[in-house]
């Protein structure tokens, strides 16, 4: 340590002699030269025998009335007692200063919202930190009916509050990861120490650590940079803004990563079936949770293969309808002068475009685009013999489908999916839509999330969670025991199970 | 092998493994052979099929994480141990075109009737090895998504003609010519309870393997079940003067049910739809145990780099037109060479093996 200080004040010292100083002390010049920005800035306090205090701090992200009462009246106090700042906890007045040794450890502290404090002989930095935030909201993502309304903002500190806030639990550990060079992005492994997969953990501190990379921007960079994801349009892990959903993954043995800056949260493993689950379990009984998961998977199935069956029945397998139907739908299709794989190519990429323009606009515009899309162009299609009616109803199948999943990334997977089973469909009936269909299932097997099968419990199969905490909840028991899917360290919620 | 599935899994392949010919590949040869008596083909194979299991499983036992590439070189020595598992890779590998050749003669048959065979065997084939590609524990995750809807397709496909059919056609049970075994599509019939295959080459690859019999064995008497119903109903609704005309009867019974108040109003569509899901894990099956096997052959180790070849040249195999008798030796000679590697030689490897033992126990 003494040899690391004795560095930086020949450092300070070299730096000073080849610049004069305005009246700033050499370690603010120093600082200066490393940050060059204008919202750095500085304020002194004098003390006995003409030396002054220098505290050195970014204007745009501390806040200014704790930097009034928490550091320059303070400082104001020991001056005028003639004592110096010193790190914590030795000093009463400045209860939770960091005193720091090298110039890196001076900027870093600078750039996370503390003041830095440069007294005769001593640097300490105080926090005083405030990042503009804005005030918790309702979920945009994840908006269910029945769960809560409460949804994570981009401050990671209130996050893992608002996680607290429902898990008040001592063995509810919190560490703290620095991630990008640049951006210093702050990710908080939050986890229960008891239950958590150790393997699952390990393998995320150790991806953490890894990570090398200039600038974190969002939860999903880090999804990437830890799992490898690149190459498949399926998230392996799970991002939601609730933190409701949070604690109860957290509760249930799964690990989650809260990113500063971001308003969602990744949770991991992750599997399938986590896609249906959220907001119905306030739902009662088995039967009604289970009714609701249902129709979302159906709907989700309508989504990835109703385009293709359409393309499938018209091109090759007419004739497995029943006939009053195989004759009203070849009526519809009258005077469409393309082919019927054109035409459903055609249309759920029209529906696409629309979903993505109604998705970025604002709320006003969005609503807007839905009409002009659902009324003006569907209609002009059929009237304009671009499309038949039939098709307008699979493609509002289809887009209504893909939203019935909780996660807005799967829905993502479904509208992209969607495409090869299709055009297999197109080419070859419904054999070929079921051979885009197994394609996609492969896809799914093929994947793990953190190490667990992305279709578990259904496979490998794991009946009792499958049963219990998948298909349906049955309260009672499935508050008893945590999902086998997770690998957990306990799998007994209530102590009551001799496993 | 770092693969691992469990015993349901394992279960669920030697199952489809031995029902994958249901519903198509008993064509009317069988009946013709033996009339109303049809079934009855199947006992020796249920007997095969039985006793195959059971040497595979002891076999495990014996060997405990070892499946037969590792154990038969131990047993058999290198050399004969490397011939052995040449060519029973070569039967394994085999079993991937057969398959996906009836495959593709039925999608023309029913769907897609100017669609080339060549064409939908590369198609599938294609997708196929994709699931190979990552091993058997993705494949095994397949068949156990697709269980349910497999089962549901086979209760359907069985269950629905079943007002239509009359026992008594299939009676007396006394009175069949036993020398009707001897016919060739009949005889052959010894090895079409198949899932032995499964636990030989996937054996050392099961997590648990206590009570492993209890799971499989069930399993392959349920698959027979299936596939002496698959015989025994054309004759009991078409009777079997009838049903011998048909090139595939059980097949034609299902396109005589409809249902009306469904939106697929035809069950051969249904037919051809599970008939397609078994086939994907079958097919997956045959072609990445082909190309292991061969490989531990062969001494290669890098078995994916011949998948793709591998996929291509069962595709054209099964997509290339033959004349119809070739075609059917091919198969007969197909299932003899099953028995002959997946019974004969893991009884006399089992054998060996505790003769060995016997003689370490007693120079111990």
């Amino acid at each position: 340590m003494a040899g690391a200080a004795g560095a930086l004040r020949r450092e300070v010292a070299r730096l000073a002699e080849r610049m004069p100083l305005p009246g700033e002390p050499a370690e603010i010049y120093v600082l200066r030269s490393r940050i060059r920005s204008d919202d750095l800035r500085t304020a002194s306090v004098a003390m006995p025998h003409g030396r002054t205090i220098w505290v050195a701090f970014i204007d745009s992200i501390v806040d200014a009335s704790r930097m009034e009462s928490e550091v320059l009246r303070p400082l104001q106090e020991l001056a005028a007692k003639g004592e110096l700042p010193k790190g914590a906890p030795e000093h009463p007045l400045l209860p939770r200063a960091r005193a720091l040794s090298s110039l890196d450890e001076w900027a870093t502290d600078l750039l996370a919202g503390r003041a830095v404090v440069f007294s005769p002989g001593v640097v300490v930095s105080l926090d005083i930190q405030a990042f503009p935030h804005r005030e918790v909201g309702e979920p945009s993502t994840e908006q269910t009916l029945l769960g809560s309304k409460e949804a994570f903002t981009e401050d990671a500190r209130s996050n893992i509050g608002a996680i607290r806030h429902r898990l008040q639990d001592e063995r509810l550990r919190v560490e703290t990861f620095v991630v990008g060079r640049r951006s210093r992005t702050q990710v908080a492994l939050v986890y229960l120490a008891d239950v958590v997969n150790p393997d699952v953990l390990d393998l995320t501190r150790s991806g953490l650590s890894a990570i090398d990379t200039d600038a974190i921007r969002t939860a999903n960079d880090i999804s990437e940079f830890l799992y490898n994801q690149t190459l498949t349009t399926i998230p392996l892990s799970e991002q939601t803004e609730k933190p409701d959903r949070v604690a109860s993954a957290i509760a249930a043995g799964r690990l989650c990563l809260v990113v500063d800056g971001t308003p969602f949260a990744l949770l991991v493993p992750t599997t399938f079936f986590e896609n249906v689950k959220d907001g119905e379990v306030a739902l009662s009984g088995a039967v009604s949770k289970g009714f609701v998961r249902l129709l979302r998977l159906l709907g989700m199935f309508t989504a990835i293969s109703s385009g293709g069956l359409y393309a499938a029945v018209m091109t090759s397998d007419s004739q497995i309808l029943p006939t009053p139907l195989a004759v009203a739908v070849s009526n519809s299709r009258t005077g469409v002068p393309y082919p019927v794989l054109t035409e459903t190519l055609l249309m759920l990429l029209v529906i696409d475009i629309f979903s993505e323009a109604t998705a970025q606009s604002p709320g006003g515009i969005g609503n807007t685009l839905s009409i002009v899309g659902t009324l003006i162009i569907g209609q002009m299609a059929v009237q304009a013999r671009l499309a038949s009616s039939l098709m307008l109803i699979v493609i509002a199948a289809t887009a209504l489908g893909s939203f019935l999943t909780l996660k807005y990334p799967f829905s993502y997977t479904l509208r992209i999916w969607k495409y090869p089973i299709t055009i297999l469909a197109g080419i070859a009936g419904l054999f070929g839509w079921m051979l885009g269909l197994l394609l996609f299932l492969t896809h799914l097997a093929s994947l793990k999330s953190a190490g667990v099968p992305y279709l578990s419990p259904l496979a490998p199969l794991k009946t009792r969670t499958l049963l219990r905490t998948t298909v349906t909840d049955v309260a009672r028991p499935a508050m008893d025991l945590r999902p086998e899917s997770w690998n957990v360290r306990d799998i007994d919620r209530a102590g009551r199970w001799r496993l | 092998m770092t693969f691992r599935i469990s015993r349901w899994q394992m279960t669920l392949l030697a199952f489809l493994v031995s029902t994958c010919v249901t519903p198509f590949v008993y064509d009317s040869l069988i009946i013709v052979a033996m009339r109303r008596h049809a079934w009855m083909a199947l006992v020796p194979g249920l007997a095969v099929g039985l006793v195959g299991t059971g040497i595979a499983l002891a076999l495990m036992a014996r060997f405990p994480g070892a499946s037969v590439t590792e154990y038969a070189p131990r047993v058999l020595g290198t050399a004969a141990g490397r011939v052995y598992l040449f060519l029973f890779g070569l039967v394994l590998f085999a079993g991937a075109p057969a398959n996906l050749r009836v495959l593709t003669r039925i999608t023309r048959f029913t769907e897609l009737p100017r669609t080339s065979p060549l064409f939908t065997a590369f198609l599938f084939a294609a997708v196929v090895a994709i699931g190979c590609h990552f091993g058997p524990e993705v494949f095994s995750r397949i068949g156990e998504v697709l269980a349910l809807f497999i089962a549901a397709g086979l209760l359907v496909i069985f269950a629905a003609p079943l007002p239509a059919a009359v026992p008594a056609r299939l009676l007396p049970l006394s009175g069949f010519d036993w020398r009707a075994y001897f016919a060739p599509s009949v005889f052959s019939s010894i090895g079409s309870l198949r899932g032995f295959l499964c636990l030989l080459v996937l054996g050392g690859t099961v997590g648990r393997t206590d009570g492993l019999h209890r799971w499989v064995l069930p399993a392959m008497l349920l698959a027979w079940a299936l596939l002496a119903l698959g015989l025994a109903e054309p004759v009991m609704i078409l009777g079997s003067g009838m049903a011998e005309r048909l090139r595939y009867p059980l097949f034609s019974v299902t396109g005589t049910v409809s249902f009306r108040w469904m939106p697929f109003q035809r069950l051969t569509t249904v037919t051809v739809l599970v008939w397609e899901m078994i086939m994907y894990v079958v097919l997956a099956f045959y072609l990445w145990s082909g190309i292991h096997v061969l490989s531990s052959a062969l001494g290669l180790r890098r078995w994916r780099t011949w998948l793709i070849p591998a996929a291509a040249a069962a595709a054209y195999l099964a997509g290339v037109s033959i004349p119809r008798f070739l075609s059917r030796a091919a198969t007969n000679t197909w299932d003899f060479a099953v028995v002959g590697v997946g019974v004969l030689v893991p009884l006399f490897l089992l054998l060996l093996a505790g003769r060995r033992r016997a003689a370490e126990g007693r120079g111990a």
